[in-house]
């Protein structure tokens, strides 16, 4: 996947929330 | 009188350099075995540890480390900074990320990345604020919205 984020920013974070289980919690990946 | 003494004496030693014997070979097979238990802990130490977490809380992982949620697990195996390809905006880069993700439980479950209502994957910046994946065409390894049956892999 390919994510436009501002130049040189070194607090970039994905976030992964599986939509279709509320209950499932969230995954934040420092990149 | 002095040599029955002499053998006696011999025999003594002989004895005693078996013992030494008997408890250097335990001693080398128990050394051993405990450099084994040190390899194998080092090695388990190289391997990512799996994260879990509880339902219904946050988790954070870093690259390369595996989030093990209740039915599936997740892992960014790769970042790519100022990956070129297309144009990105004034003050702005692309970034390309490499993920895998697998269903670990009984059921399929699906995968969104477009949908802005419902997407899964978002990138979030120093700001806060929030951005979807980009559409681009031609790139392998696309992510569209799909089912990821029991035991699959993305």
């Amino acid at each position: 996947m390919v994510f436009e984020v501002p130049q040189g920013d070194g607090g970039i974070r994905m976030v992964y929330e599986p939509y279709e289980r509320e209950r499932l919690g969230t995954v934040t990946v420092t990149l | 009188m002095s040599w029955r003494a002499l053998l006696i004496g011999c025999g003594g030693l002989a004895a005693l350099g078996v013992v030494l014997f008997i408890v250097l070979v335990i001693g080398i097979a128990m050394g051993g075995g405990g450099d084994t238990d040190r390899t194998e802990r080092l090695e388990a130490e190289k391997k990512p540890t799996p994260k879990k977490k509880a339902a219904s809380q946050n988790f954070e992982a870093a690259v390369g480390e595996y989030a093990e949620l209740e039915d599936r697990t997740l892992v960014v195996n790769d970042v790519q900074r100022n990956f070129a390809v297309g144009q990105p905006n004034l003050r702005n880069e692309l970034v390309r990320v490499f993920i895998t993700l697998t269903n670990t439980s009984n059921q399929p479950f699906d995968y969104n990345p477009n949908n802005f209502k419902v997407h899964n994957f978002k990138v979030q910046g120093s700001s806060g604020v929030q951005r979807t994946p980009l559409s681009v065409p031609d790139l392998p390894y696309p992510v569209r919205h799909e089912s990821l049956a029991p035991g699959g892999t993305l």
